[in-house]
Parts: C-alpha cells; structure tokens; sequence
C-alpha cells in the first residue's frame, strides 16, 4: 500500500504519482527555490549528459544516486532535462534488467525506489512529460513509442 | 494532378511504410472501418437476394400457381358438372346433385380468381392472363347457364349448341389462359430458384470470407496494440472480435440453411405439388371428358382421344395393348419398393403420377400416392365397363356407371384417387409451407443484426483506437 506524496512546488496541490505531480507536471524532487539554480541547470544538465552517455562502462548505483541527486536541484524545464529524468531512469532499469544492479527498495532514484515496475511506471512519466516540449511530431512520436516501449505491461 | 494535393497521401504512405505509430492506428481504423462497411453492405446485399427468394417462391409465384391450376381444375369440374347435369333429366335427384356441385366449382373458382388477383407480382403477362381469366368465366358460365335454361326447357338440341360455345370458351379460352398464368409464375419460380442455387453458394462463401477477414483484421489490430503499447487486451476490440465472430458463425450456417429450407421448398415439395396439380387437373379433364363421351356422341370419337391423351399424362404402364398385365406388375413393383424404402422407379410408368410417386419425401405421403395410383387402376376398369355398355347400347347402365357413385362406378373410382391426390397435395403443401416459414425465420432480423453488428464494430474500432492515437497528438 503507497502513500501519497504532495507536491513541493510553492501553490500547487497536486500529489505525486509515478515520481511526477499530474497537476503542474513537475517531478517529485524538483527544487523550487532560487535564481542562482537557473544559471547552472546547464552546467548540470550537460555534466550528468556526459556521465549518463559518455563512459564506456555503466554507471554504477553510487554514481545514479549522485546524478538523481545533483538532477534533482534541477526544475526540468525543457526537453532536455526531462529526456536527462528519462534516461537516468532508463538506465537504472536496463541494469536492473540485466542484473547488473540488484532491486532494492530502499535505494531510491529521484524519489522512485530501485525495483522494476515504479522504474518503468516512473520511465514512462517523464518520457510522456518530455514528449510535450518535442520540438517536431516526428521527435514527439518517437518519444511516446519509447514510452509505450518502456511502460510496465498491463491488461488493458 | 497536382503535386500539393499528392502531398498528404504520399506522405502518409510513406509513414506507413515507416512504421509511423499514430499512422498505422489511423490506417487500421479506416481499414476496419472499410472493411465492415463493404461487409454490410456485401451481407445486406446476400441477404436481401434470399429474402426475394424466398418471397419470389414462397408467397409470389407458388400460390399463383397453385391458384391457377385451381381454377383449371375448377373449370374442368364445372364441365363435368355441366354435362352431368344436362344426361340427367330435369329436377331428377341426379341433375340437382350436379348443379349444386357446379354451383360450388363455380364459387371456387371464383375466389382463386381473387387469390391469383391479388397476387400480381410479375407485370403484364400475369395481369393480361388473370383479366382475360375473368372474361372468359364470366362467358363460360353465362354459355354454361344458358346450354342450362335449355334443358330446363326440353331443348336438348339447343343445349347442345349452348353446351358446345361453352365448351369452346373453356377449350379455346379459359384453360390456355389459366395454363400461361401458370407458366408465367412456374417459370419465375424456376429462374428465381435456379439462380439462388446457383449465387448462394457463391455469395454466402464470400460473405464468410469477408467475416474471417475482418476478424482477422482485428485481431491483426489486437495485437498490434499489444505489441506497441504493452497492454494485453483492448477491451472495445474485444468486444467487436467477440461480436463479428458471433454474427458470422450465426450468419453463414444461418443463409445455408435458408437455401437448404428453400431447396426443400422447391425440389421436395414445391415439384411434387407441380406434378400432382397437373396429375389433378388431367384427370378432371379425363373426368370432363368420361361425361362428354356420353352427352355429345357425335363427338365421341375425339373425345375419347382427348380422354386418353388426359389419362397418359397422369400415367401410361408401357404397350397399351398389355394395359392390365403392366398395371398389374407396376403396382406390385411400386408397392415393394415404397415397403423397401426404395425410390419408386418402374420402367413403362411415366406421366405426373410416376413423377410424384419417384419424390416421396414425407410421412404419410407414400400410402396416399399408392392409394391414388391402386385407385386410378380402378377409375380406368370402371371407365373401360361404362364404354362397353355404351358401346352395346345400353345407355342407362353407362350413364350409371359413367356418373353414379356406387362402387363400380367411375365416380366412386375417381374421387377415392381425388382423395388420395388431395391428401398427397396437403402433405406436400404443408411442407412447402413449413419450409417457407423456415426459410423465412432463417433470414429473419439479419439485414438489421449486420448494421448493429457493422455500426458496434466501427464504434469499437475507433472507441479502442482513439485513446491510442491521443498519446501522439501533442
């Protein structure tokens, strides 16, 4: 049996589902505070980019907890730090599908714990969310399929 | 063309070709939505052609045809009647007989006039027939009526001139006119029947097929949905695959046995009825014709003709020179093969009753063709003893014969072989009419059932497809 969490954005009522709040759309650990985190979700975003994509070998569970925690100071705004929410989630289950990593409940990533159906349900959000600020129909179907793709499966 | 208005449909099909998600659901729901209508419409179109079928045989052409050869049997017995009525002297027992059973033809034939009117499905030839119908029994019996006032006043010679305008009414008139009102619905049944024989097959097969090809569609679809979006069931495609399987194994064997209903209709019963409706007017021509012999005796020589050109459609045994010896033997080859259960087929025996004894078909129907072919034998003996006594010059035992009813005589004979064909009509005629019900049943609510059916299916199709294709619209 879950809880609900409400959402931390200042005036919004919403509580979270699947690690992102249906009613302002932004995600459970998103940090609403100051200007000064604007001028460095750049920086941030392009840092975890290359930490997500640029190694050879996959990042182990410490450095996903230091990535979700540093991705977390940032609101997504854009395109690219939802696909950043996405592919960090993304990645967490591709290791826990081939058993490189191990499903754990306690560990969470962006609020979400370590196990395979809150990661896909968790997946799915953000893609559907990085979906909207698609700059093409192309780049938003490719997104939904991948959403489709990822999501737990279901009956109906 | 140009280039612009291309755009869109090349571009689409070249998203489909690419695996375009949102594309491929809109090009399955139109395909589904394509597909049930040309299946509709294809259904509607199949089943509709049964429905006339089975109006064209059922309730236009057979009744029509039964009607008119009711009115030939009818005037053929009025005939009979009428000459009858004038060998007998007036106010005898015998003459009054005669012209209340004339009177009660007269009234029969008179409501299968109205029937055959009432009726009128195929246009011009069968109104021409059944108003020329009308004319000419209005003649015939005012003719008739008149050959009648004569006896009444002693003036046989002058209702013999009466008797013989009415006779060449009836003759030249009214028995071709109710005999092309017959052919004119005899043949439509034919040509109605042959071709749904000939299209059922075909169309209920393509019908089955188009089923199986939209439920292969949307079970294509299913599985698409599946595939893609990881969701196992889509519940409104469910539901229209569990519909349109449903209606197809309800429609075909439903349209199969329409045809099979029809072909029972037509072939086991619908053929019988034919042959015994002519056996029947034949012999009340032979009827007509027994008495003729003994009224109009200048005559007698070709009426003996028409007589026996009457009695051989209804039935000849082989040489006619042998005619007891071959009757003989084809009764007890009749009866053994109605015991053994065989199809009746005896070689010299043909005309109308050797037809309906080769069809039995039904319960009871057997004995009652047996009892008219034992009965006909006896008709034919009792007619050969009231010629041989007409022939010696004994008048009176030839009339008593000709026209009593005791049981030597030919009326006796006649009306038990009536009887008999009476009976193997009804039998017939009930099962035509129950094969008719049935086939009607058959086909009955599927041209709305398909809309349902049609109208579900697109209602579900897109019901399942539009919160799909709503995650890509932005």
């Amino acid at each position: 049996m879950s809880t609900s969490v409400n959402c931390n954005k200042p005036g919004c009522y919403g509580s979270i589902e699947h690690g992102i709040c249906p009613v302002c759309g932004q995600p459970a650990h998103a940090q609403f505070d100051t200007m000064e985190n604007l001028s460095t979700r750049d920086e941030v975003l392009t840092s975890l980019r290359q930490l997500l994509t640029g190694q050879q070998a996959r990042p182990t569970k410490e450095e996903l907890k230091e990535a979700a925690d540093r991705l977390s100071l940032v609101a997504p705004y854009n395109f690219q730090a939802w696909r950043l929410h996405a592919d960090l989630l993304l990645n967490a289950l591709n290791q826990l599908l081939t058993r490189q990593l191990e499903a754990d409940t306690s560990f969470k990533i962006l609020t979400i714990p370590l196990r395979e159906e809150d990661l896909r349900n968790a997946a799915e959000a953000a893609l559907r969310q990085c979906a909207h600020f698609a700059d093409s129909s192309e780049k938003r179907i490719a997104i939904v399929d991948e959403a489709n793709s990822v999501r737990r499966e279901t009956w109906f | 063309m140009p280039t612009a208005q291309m755009d869109p449909i090349i571009e689409m099909l070249r998203s489909a070709r690419r695996d375009v998600t949102p594309i491929r659901l809109r090009i399955l729901l139109l395909a589904i939505a394509s597909l049930t209508f040309i299946f509709c419409i294809f259904t509607i179109n199949t089943v509709q052609q049964h429905i006339t079928a089975v109006q064209s045989i059922g309730k236009d052409a057979a009744p029509s045809v039964i009607a008119a050869h009711q009115i030939e049997i009818g005037v053929q017995a009025m005939d009979a009647d009428l000459t009858g009525e004038l060998l007998h002297p007036q106010s005898s027992r015998q003459s009054q007989q005669f012209a209340r059973d004339y009177e009660k033809w007269r009234v029969l034939v008179g409501k299968e006039l109205i029937a055959a009117a009432r009726n009128i499905t195929y246009g011009e030839t069968e109104a021409q027939s059944i108003e020329s119908l009308q004319t000419n029994f209005g003649q015939f019996t005012a003719q008739a009526q008149s050959a009648r006032d004569a006896h009444q006043a002693n003036a046989e010679d002058l209702a013999l001139v009466n008797y013989h305008a009415a006779l060449k009414t009836l003759q030249q008139s009214l028995i071709p006119d109710a005999e092309r009102l017959n052919k004119t619905n005899g043949d439509i049944l034919e040509t109605v029947f042959h071709q749904e024989e000939s299209e059922s097959s075909l169309s209920g097969g393509f019908v089955l097929v188009l089923g199986i090809a939209l439920t292969a569609l949307l079970v294509v679809c299913q599985i698409y949905l599946s595939k893609r979006f990881r969701r196992r069931f889509n519940i409104p495609l469910l539901i229209a695959t569990a519909t349109m399987v449903g209606f197809v194994q309800y429609l075909y064997p439903a349209l199969q046995a329409n045809t099979g209903h029809l072909k029972i209709a037509k072939d086991d019963s619908y053929d019988s009825i034919a042959a015994l409706m002519n056996a029947r007017a034949d012999a009340y021509d032979a009827n007509a014709c027994q008495s003729r012999w003994l009224f109009d005796r200048q005559n007698a020589p070709s009426v003996e003709k028409s007589f026996s050109s009457a009695l051989g459609k209804i039935a000849t045994f082989g040489p006619e020179n042998d005619y007891s010896k071959n009757y003989s033997k084809t009764v007890d080859k009749v009866e053994k093969q109605i015991k053994d259960g065989a199809k009746v087929n005896v070689p010299g025996f043909s005309g109308a009753l050797a037809d309906a004894l080769a069809n039995l078909r039904f319960t009871g129907e057997s004995q009652a063709a047996f009892d008219m072919l034992k009965a006909f034998g006896a008709y034919q003996t009792a007619d050969q003893s009231m010629k041989k006594f007409e022939n010696s010059g004994d008048h009176k035992t030839a009339i008593e014969i000709g026209l009593g009813y005791d049981p030597d005589s030919t009326k006796y004979a006649f009306n038990k072989f009536d009887d008999a064909l009476v009976r193997t009509l009804a039998i017939n005629k009930e099962q035509f009419d129950q094969a008719i019900k049935n086939a009607t049943n058959d086909v009955h609510g599927l041209i709305l059932s398909c809309l349902l059916v049609g109208f579900l299916t697109i209602v579900c199709a897109y019901w399942g497809l539009r919160d799909r294709m709503a995650e890509y619209a932005g």
